[in-house]
């Protein structure tokens, strides 16, 4: 067995370092009871939008069963599914066309989940990359990366996303490439303004040092630097996906029906809100919920993460 | 001086008013639904559709079709004038100028999201305040939890459950909004303002507290000044800085937050048209109306940015000292600010 | 002379994280009427704590005065009222704070900073309270028509000069001046400090001197008190603690500064840092880096022991026979 070099030695000081910070960030977010909940929400939740099929099958909760239609929640009805007469207890109701709400509300958790993430993901990385390129290079490439991200930044959130789906056409992928599109501003100046500290800081100190080793650092202490701002910022922007992407599918720009999307099921609800409440508060309350978390947890993390917090 | 940072601020402008029109004309160009065709029906014969196309310009290259949609290009059917002198084309149902239709409705939402505005600051600053006083007591975890959850509801949901509450079931509101009834108004400004609001409570909460740990208000009560001098003369006007900053950046959320509400509550605002034109892909009626809301929008961010100038006496430091008592005079009776 | 200012076994704890951080033990300490005390001691002995306990600022839950009385002119400073207390700070007690550069509102036009306080505690209109500032920004020689500017506009020396004519403008009795130099340059520090002895001569105000400059107090005081770990080591006048400094601590201050007529290689520092106020050792809190501890150090608090007026906390002085013994 041989002695591990200078570079493992780094590494496994890192490490140690890392899950040594890991450890105080726990102990300051455990304490704030409500992010502490949220977490535990925000993860039930995507357990069941993964494990969805467990609960109902897809072609279940688009499956129409118009004798069931707007049965109260709670109330049962046959559903004929598959050729089989299923005795089925509606637990959250029944929607316009007889399907469960419950079990739409499920998949349509899915649909948002998976929007929000990819769309958060998609965000980070480009604008992650431009907001690196812009301020590791400077000069002249910082200033056009920067007048387009004024630019996409000066046109709301809510309006980019319509226009871009409005213009490419109604489907998953354009929904997607539309909220990432409008989120990814917020990370080009994050990145940015972190690489910018970072440069003026570490640029004498790398001048010192040897070789390649410099570069880890300097890409270490960035990554240590935007880290914190990104994982809020995320979480934040997760909420915001999740409530552009109902909004644009109760437009019809989105999700469209029978795939069960929150905000398409808002939609279909519309008409039928004075004779079935049930309708429109369970696909909306989900949403709430679900946003609510994420801006909780957010929320916390921002506190558990700031060095400066008096408390 | 402060005509200098004025107009630096007004020439950043152009270069994104550039840009935003540009990105309109190429979502606008990208658009798989052809306006010839649109024009002419699905039944015209290949003839007609090329000479309709030439007509309307849309063989030209991309950079120039750019130009023409700036400045307007004289040989267009319906002679088209260009986006400088506010011809933003037509619409694909209507045939009238979309720009006609933006300007009738967009006064309407201005109304709505000045009311909104107004609730959002009259509620949220001094519900902020107070939190801030009292921070991490009950009142204070109370209120943002009410802040955090005014900030996660879908705006158009909260429109429908206030219609079936009030509406429907209480009859104390109507459901449908009509600018000249100030009654029919309530809903539609509570709805829209809520987002706005719990924003401010927060941002008026964070900003009191930064204030209220710095040494002057220290310095203050070391003075023996009254409590409420010293929060009111000495805090407030330095945390209201950035909460005016972000007020005055709220009324651009609200414009494009109309059209979450408009159409819910059949007002006829700039968001209903939008919503509208969405439902029949009216494109040219869509995307005019989107690059309308964010010139606005960048012109109101002006408009603050310049504002923020001028109530800060700090941003003014370029000028010379012993003269100017009088602007300086006039500084002094304003709300002063801490950086954003 | 009376006392003007006499505090009495003060104690003030801080509060964080469920830790409790003791900033002030017992500590006594008399101001003479009319006297310039200097307050020595290195950051973290508890001298801005002591000089906002004197105002009763220390603000709850964090922190608490928990033992003690402060009399001023014979009343009890930590018994007042808010009403009282307000009456009393600005008017009879003021306070100059060290960093100039945060201590005025940025927003306030540094007449009105001044003013306000005249208006506050004196009968008099808006009008005469703003002459009133006036005059002092000139007595502090701050021309009087940039009365109207605000405190960006001018440098740290004479952010300071604000403050200290904020601080007199209602002839104060007492004038607790918190490290007022510290944050100046060498050369401004001594016009601010020309200043100050020449209004608080004319004005027979009695100031408490926080410093952690030995040179300053000789410059400036009458009697001197030095600091450590929240209580008061020694007390005396200039003459007494100078020519012939009783605490080991003290006499570390004294060693550890440079002297010009020796030919030194290196500084003599105190070695080893002052102890936690979250954990302070038994006994007598200096004993840790005393070069001169017996054993009864370790276990035994000292008193505060009289030699004709130059009190000591130290058991090396103790007039109890069986600890001199020791020694």
């Amino acid at each position: 067995m041989r002695l591990p070099n200078r570079s493992e030695n780094n590494a496994i000081r890192a490490l140690k370092r890392t899950s040594h910070n890991f450890y105080q960030f726990w102990r300051r977010f455990s304490r704030n009871k409500l992010a502490t909940i949220s977490l535990i929400f925000v993860l039930v939740i995507a357990l069941i939008a993964i494990f969805a099929d467990l609960f109902y099958s897809y072609d279940f909760v688009t499956a129409n069963s118009l004798e069931n239609s707007f049965l109260k929640p709670g109330e049962s009805g046959i559903v004929y599914f598959q050729d089989k007469e299923i005795n089925h207890k509606f637990i959250l109701g029944a929607d316009n066309y007889g399907r469960d709400i419950l079990g739409r509300i499920i998949h349509g958790g899915r649909v948002s989940m998976l929007i929000g993430f990819v769309a958060v993901a998609f965000a980070l990385t480009s604008g992650g990359i431009l907001g690196a390129i812009a301020g590791y290079k400077g000069g002249w490439i910082d200033t056009l990366i920067m007048r387009l991200t004024d630019i996409l930044l000066s046109i709301p959130m809510i309006m980019l996303s319509i226009a871009i789906v409005a213009a490419l056409g109604n489907s998953f992928i354009n929904l997607l490439v539309a909220i990432s599109i409008s989120m990814a501003p917020r990370y080009v100046r994050i990145v940015r303004a972190s690489i910018i500290t970072i440069k003026d800081y570490e640029y004498i100190e790398a001048a010192r040092c040897i070789g390649a080793s410099d570069m880890r650092i300097v890409f270490q202490h960035i990554l240590i630097n935007i880290t914190a701002p990104i994982i809020v910022q995320s979480t934040l922007n997760i909420g915001a996906a999740i409530l552009n992407t109902s909004f644009l599918s109760f437009l019809g720009l989105g999700i469209l029906p029978p795939k069960p999307e929150w905000g398409n099921m808002l939609s279909e609800a519309r008409e039928f809100i004075q004779y079935a409440p049930h309708t429109l508060f369970a696909p909306g309350i989900a949403i709430l919920l679900t946003v609510l978390a994420y801006n909780l947890m957010g929320d916390g993390l921002r506190d558990a993460l700031d060095p400066k917090l008096k408390r | 001086m402060m005509l200098r940072y004025i107009s630096k601020r007004i020439l950043m402008l152009v270069p994104v008013l550039v840009g935003v029109t540009f990105l309109v004309f190429s979502l606008m160009y990208i658009t798989p639904s052809d306006p010839a065709q649109m024009m002419l029906g699905a039944n015209a014969s290949p003839a007609a559709y090329a000479q309709m196309r030439n007509d309307m310009g849309l063989d030209k290259p991309f950079l120039l079709q750019y130009f023409h949609f700036l400045f307007g290009y004289k040989h267009a059917i319906f002679g088209y004038k260009g986006l400088v002198f506010g011809d933003l084309g037509r619409s694909y149902i209507t045939n009238r100028y979309v720009f006609e239709l933006i300007l009738s409705s967009f006064p309407n939402t201005a109304l709505l999201a000045t009311g909104a505005l107004l609730m959002a600051i009259m509620i949220g600053v001094p519900i902020g305040i107070l939190s801030a006083t009292m921070p991490y007591s009950f009142i204070d975890m109370f209120f943002t939890i009410i802040a955090l959850l005014g900030a996660s509801m879908p705006t158009f949901w909260v429109a429908m459950v206030l219609i079936y509450f009030f509406a429907n079931k209480l009859g104390i509101f109507p459901a449908m909004s009509d600018p000249r009834d100030f009654n029919s108004l309530i809903l539609p400004m509570v709805t829209l303002s809520l987002n706005s609001m719990a924003i401010l409570m927060r941002m008026t909460r964070s900003s009191m507290l930064e204030v209220m740990e710095q040494d002057y208000i220290r310095t203050a009560r070391v003075k023996g000044l009254d409590e409420s001098v010293v929060i009111t003369k000495h805090a407030l006007r330095n945390a209201l800085i950035p909460i005016i900053t972000i007020a005055g950046l709220q009324f651009g959320a609200l414009l494009s937050g109309a059209v979450l509400t408009e159409k819910i509550f059949a007002y006829p605002g700039i968001g209903s048209i939008m919503v509208d034109a969405i439902y029949v892909k009216d494109t040219p009626q869509i995307l005019g109306s989107i690059c309308f809301i964010a010139i606005i929008f960048t012109l109101v961010n002006l408009l603050v940015d310049i504002m923020y100038g001028l109530i800060d006496p700090r941003v003014k430091e370029t000028r010379p000292k012993a003269k100017n008592l009088k602007k300086k005079e006039l500084s002094n009776a304003l709300a002063q600010q801490i950086r954003k | 002379m009376d006392k003007i200012l006499e505090i009495q076994n003060l104690s003030v704890n801080y509060f964080s994280d469920k830790k409790i951080i003791r900033a002030v033990n017992d500590l006594s300490l008399d101001l003479k009427a009319g006297g310039v005390l200097g307050l020595v001691g290195e950051t973290g002995a508890g001298k801005t704590t002591l000089a906002l306990s004197i105002l009763n600022m220390i603000r709850g839950p964090q922190g608490k005065i928990i033992a003690g009385t402060i009399k001023f002119s014979g009343k009890n400073i930590l018994r007042m009222s808010k009403q009282e207390l307000r009456n009393m700070r600005g008017k009879d007690v003021a306070m100059i704070f060290q960093d100039p550069m945060t201590a005025l509102n940025p927003v306030i036009s540094i007449g009105e900073q001044i003013a306000e306080t005249v208006f506050k505690h004196e009968r008099v209109s808006r009008a005469e309270a703003w002459k009133k500032a006036e005059t002092m920004l000139d007595t502090v020689g701050i021309p009087s028509d940039r009365a109207k500017e605000f405190p960006h506009q001018f440098s740290g020396g004479m952010k300071q000069r604000v403050v200290i004519a904020l601080a007199l403008a209602c002839n104060p009795t007492i004038l607790l001046a918190d490290e007022p130099t510290t944050a100046l340059d060498v050369t401004i520090q001594a016009q601010v400090l020309d200043l100050m002895r020449n209004l608080i001569r004319n004005n027979g105000t009695s100031v408490l001197f926080i410093t952690h400059s030995l040179g300053l107090v000789a410059e400036n005081c009458d009697e001197v008190a030095t600091m450590y770990a929240g209580e008061i080591v020694e007390f005396g006048t200039i003459e007494q603690v100078f020519g012939k400094p009783l605490h080991p601590y003290t006499k570390g201050l004294f060693g550890s500064l440079p002297d010009l007529s020796e030919n030194l290689k290196r500084l003599t520092p105190i070695p080893g840092l002052m102890p936690d106020p979250m954990s302070l050792p038994d006994g007598c809190y200096f004993s840790p880096r005393c070069p001169c501890k017996i054993d009864i150090c370790d276990t035994k608090h000292p008193e505060n022991i009289n030699i004709e007026g130059h009190y000591v906390k130290c058991h090396l002085y103790s007039s109890d026979i069986s600890i001199r013994n020791r020694i």
